[in-house]
């Protein structure tokens, strides 16, 4: 229960501080921490427009975006806390959860029969089947890691054996925030910013909705940068922490997620959009090397010299 | 006989009468003849359930002597799989077959699928191989009969004719299984391969086996047939081929696996890889189709490739001693067949609705159908969140079982790490294809603005033609709500895999399982909650409609909306060392001032296909041309080689040279 409550106060700043920080390295003095707040907010009571072409399918994909994204969160612990559902291998059902959600939002975009949606839907399917791989594989190797396939068990294990743990933790927290940035359609795989639809994943799929669709569609984003920001929050939880300090600890990895989030953003250049599946791929390939890494560590090579 | 049996012979006897009644009772008699003896067998599929296997002698039957039938708990899953599929199917036929060919076809057609039922139910409970190899006969001419009902089409007798050759390819390949076995030990039933794989090596004859049985299942290579006989068979057969028959190939090779005791290792890996690569070859193949039916033949094959990974992941279990990857391998497999078996039926009945409707399969012809067949459209739409295997659909709980057989596989020694990393790569990359190809389908077929005048005027077909469609529906929200039922249902089958009753690792299992379920509904709560505040509140606001936003571009956008070729384009940009896509355009030349219509058109192919199995049939038939020459249609030629032949006779006689051979 305190993830969730800890996700929600996240988002009220979250998207506030990647956007000061993108204003800030661009010269500008930039909205405040929580003006992306006002605009759901705004956005919530206003009129919608739907377009004549869609179907109920353009109706029910917000919330069921959303859902999926409230799903998942409900599997993430926080430190020794557990979550509100766990079972073994419960990542699995984390994972396609928000593939649920990600397919609705994919036909969404294509039932407006607008060639730009259909655009970001495709690119969207793909990245996201590319990416998959990666998150499965860097939680396969903590689930060699640490002996348990459920991500409570994973997490309070991590750090029983030595300080190894912490090395693989900077790396996953490397791949988190990468696949973070990719499912977002974020830099460098998607610009949201540049006010050219060919170049966009996320926001070119969403052109059609309004009102309270694209304030939950908003939200969800926030959502689900906080998520990822404590998937990789829980990586420097230790057990012998108390509440309090967890929770400072939460805030300032949030805090600087964000801000490296909009770093990111700041100063790097997008790929050409047939150069992204390569740029995902490199990020399986570091799972690959934290899966062997472990190996090495478990001593299984040696097994076969002998 | 007992009471059963004989009740399941009568209405065996019964089949001809369809025949002979008038066109239009037919597919009802049909209906109504699989009905009585799906509930006759379920009957009996009761009764192993309740006192374990039973047995059945049919005593002097003419050809084949005394067949020995056993229904044991393996056997009762596939008969269910069988008679779900069956009924759904010939209901659906009712509606779709009505006005569609003429009195003889139809008669053929539905004559032989009463009997295409009836042996495949014989297959899964026939104990003697002899009796086996007949029954095996008797589904393949039934379903090749499938295949050419609507024979005035030449590409679907090619389609049948390739099904009817490979299929015998297969029998050969089961013969020679047969015929080795029996040489080796002197029996031809089931029994014989226990004592057979006792004191043998076990892998040479297994392969043997699963060439046979993967051949019908659709394993690569060997699946060409595949894509080809599913989109020519009528949509409620190709349903039922897809959905049941291909899987009496899974039903062989477990029925094998279940007499293997040495070499598991290799079968495993051998197994599991494959499957690996057919899953994989299989929805990369989906992804790209223009035909519906085509896609939806290959992603079977990608859904075999699954239930591949399943077997083998259980062999590996036995073979590394741990109970969990057993369990969870073959447990995972026997619900992927459950669970194929639904959703995949649902896919080509309503893909069969779509074609009745429009007149055509081809995805890039449709469009905006959403609006014109709502009911068809949810169908369609759940079907492909459950093959997808996203939660809260049936198809999630089998990917579930196999994955968490997998992580069980991650603390065995280093080989079978490597083996376990490029098997979570390809079956997370499958998943996510598998929403690629199905958001394409669905989008393309459903969504956005009609692409064509068929598409534009299509209607909803009759209610009951749905009937069928959502009585598949319950079934799979009821396997994604309520798992921890079903998963306890097929682990009878699952222990004739385990050699120890299931210890507390295994039960522990059950508890995930059944939390999947409860979190499922919740998650469904969910959804529902959300959208009812959403609504509401949108409500409140007032809505307004207007036309889809198309940056200043004002006119028809029918033509500008992504295709299924162009939804596919980054994809076929990926895969290009693959499989290659032909495009075929001419493209504009510095002189033409005013464009005018020109065609542009893609072709994918089967590299399998065309580089393996094409080229090996060009060099048998050059090779054989030769003999070509012989029969050359000269009398005087032919004259001359039988007087050759008795010259070569008559000296061999002289010099006594048969006395020493």
């Amino acid at each position: 229960m305190l993830t969730v409550v800890l996700i929600f106060i996240a988002t009220l700043f979250f998207i506030g501080v990647l956007n000061k920080t993108r204003a800030i390295a661009g010269g500008r003095k930039g909205p405040g921490l929580t003006q992306h707040i006002k605009d759901m907010l705004r956005l919530v009571n206003k009129q919608t427009v739907y377009s004549t072409t869609t179907s109920i399918i353009f109706k029910i994909a917000p919330s069921i975006y959303i859902s999926s994204i409230l799903m998942a969160i409900c599997f993430i612990p926080f430190g020794s806390y557990p979550p509100l559902f766990s079972f073994k291998g419960d990542f699995v059902f984390f994972a396609y959860t928000l593939a649920f959600g990600k397919f609705f939002m994919i036909i969404s975009a294509l039932d407006t029969g607008s060639p730009f949606e259909g655009m970001g839907a495709n690119r969207e399917a793909l990245y996201s089947m590319l990416i998959e791989p990666a998150f499965f594989l860097l939680v396969a190797s903590f689930a060699m890691f640490t002996d348990h396939s459920s991500f409570y068990d994973i997490y309070n294990h991590i750090h029983y054996a030595d300080d190894f743990s912490w090395v693989l933790s900077v790396m996953a927290s490397f791949i988190l925030v990468q696949i973070a940035m990719v499912e977002n359609g974020r830099l460098p795989v998607g610009d949201p910013k540049t006010h050219l639809e060919l170049t966009m994943i996320h926001e070119v799929m969403i052109l059609d909705n309004s009102g309270f669709d694209l304030a939950m569609i908003l939200y969800g984003t926030s959502l689900k940068f906080v998520m990822y920001g404590m998937l990789i929050c829980n990586f420097f939880l230790d057990s012998t922490m108390s509440v309090f300090t967890e929770i400072a600890v939460f805030f300032l990895i949030q805090i600087i997620w964000a801000i490296t989030a909009g770093l990111l953003e700041s100063f790097r250049a997008r790929e050409r959009m047939k150069k992204n599946p390569q740029f995902i791929f490199s990020l399986m390939a570091i799972s690959i090397v934290i899966f062997f890494g472990i190996l090495i560590w478990q001593q299984k090579f040696q097994t076969i010299s002998n | 006989m007992d009471f059963l049996t004989k009740l399941f012979f009568y209405a065996l006897i019964g089949t001809p009468l369809i025949l002979f009644v008038p066109k239009n009772i037919k597919s009802y008699l049909n209906f109504f003849i699989n009905f009585f003896i799906a509930v006759v067998t379920t009957c009996m599929v009761v009764i192993v359930f309740k006192e374990g296997p039973i047995n059945y002698f049919l005593i002097d039957l003419s050809i084949i002597g005394t067949v020995h039938l056993k229904i044991d708990e393996l056997s009762s899953i596939f008969i269910l799989v069988i008679n779900f599929t069956v009924i759904t199917s010939s209901m659906y036929s009712v509606g779709y077959l009505k006005d569609r060919g003429n009195a003889g076809a139809l008669s053929l057609h539905l004559f032989s699928f009463s009997l295409l039922h009836a042996s495949m139910l014989l297959v899964c409970m026939s104990q003697d191989l002899l009796a086996f190899i007949v029954f095996w006969e008797i589904m393949s001419l039934c379903s090749f009969v499938q295949v050419i009902f609507e024979s005035e089409n030449p590409v679907n007798i090619k389609a049948a004719l390739n099904y009817f050759i490979q299929m015998h390819i297969n029998v050969v390949m089961l013969m020679i299984a047969v015929v080795w076995l029996y040489n080796k030990t002197g029996m031809q039933n089931f029994e014989a391969l226990h004592f057979y794989f006792s004191s043998n090596p076990n892998f040479p004859l297994f392969l043997i086996f699963f060439v046979s049985f993967g051949m019908k299942a659709g394993f690569i290579p060997l699946h060409t047939w595949l894509p080809h006989a599913d989109p020519a068979a009528p949509c409620p057969s190709a349903g039922l081929m897809s959905g049941a028959m291909i899987k009496l190939g899974i039903y062989g090779i477990l029925r094998i696996l279940t007499y293997v005791e040495t070499d598991l290792l290799e079968i495993g890996i051998f197994i599991y890889v494959i499957s690996m690569l057919t899953g994989l070859y299989g929805i990369i193949q989906a992804a790209i189709q223009k035909d519906i039916k085509k896609m939806l033949a290959y992603s079977s094959i990608e859904n075999i490739g699954i239930i591949g990974m399943g077997v083998g992941l259980g062999v590996l279990g036995i073979a590394q001693k741990s109970q969990l990857i057993t369990f969870m391998g073959f447990a995972g497999a026997l619900m992927h067949v459950i669970n194929h078996s639904l959703f995949k039926s649902l896919l080509f009945y309503t893909a069969g609705s779509v074609y009745i409707q429009t007149g055509t399969r081809q995805i890039d012809r449709l469009g905006g159908l959403m609006k014109r067949m709502p009911v068809t459209g949810v169908l369609f739409l759940i079907g492909s969140l459950a093959i997808c295997g996203l939660p809260p659909f049936n198809g999630f709980v089998s990917e579930f079982l196999i994955y968490s057989g997998m992580m069980g596989l991650l603390h065995a020694e280093f080989s079978m790490d490597i083996l376990e990393l490029a098997a979570l790569i390809s079956l997370v990359l499958i998943g996510g294809m598998a929403i690629f190809a199905f958001t394409r389908a669905f989008g393309i077929m459903f969504l956005g603005t009609p692409r064509s005048e068929e598409a534009a005027n299509a209607t909803e077909v009759n209610t009951y033609m749905n009937i069928p469609n959502i009585i598949i529906v319950a079934a799979i929200l009821a396997i994604g709500f309520a798992p921890g039922f079903f998963v306890k249902f097929i682990s009878g089958a699952v222990s004739l895999y385990m050699p120890f009753e299931p210890s507390g690792i295994v039960i522990h299992q059950f508890d995930s399982i059944s939390k999947v379920g409860l979190v499922s509904i919740l998650f469904v709560i969910m959804m529902i909650t959300i959208y009812v505040i959403r609504t509401l509140k949108v409500k409140s606001n007032s809505e307004v409609y207007g036309p889809t936003w198309g940056c200043g571009y004002t006119g028809s956008s029918d033509k500008l909306q992504y295709t299924g070729a162009s939804y596919a384009g980054n994809f076929i940009h990926l895969i290009k060392p693959i499989v290659k896509v032909k495009t075929e355009f001419v493209n504009f030349e510095e002189k033409d001032l005013f464009p005018k219509s020109r065609p542009l058109s893609t072709e994918s192919d089967d590299p399998i296909e065309t580089k393996g199995i094409f080229s090996v049939v060009k060099k048998l038939t050059q090779s054989l041309s030769y003999f070509a020459k012989i029969q050359d249609g000269q009398t005087q030629h032919y004259i001359l080689y039988a007087f050759l032949f008795i010259t070569i006779m008559l000296l061999m006689t002289v010099f006594d040279v048969f006395t020493h051979i």
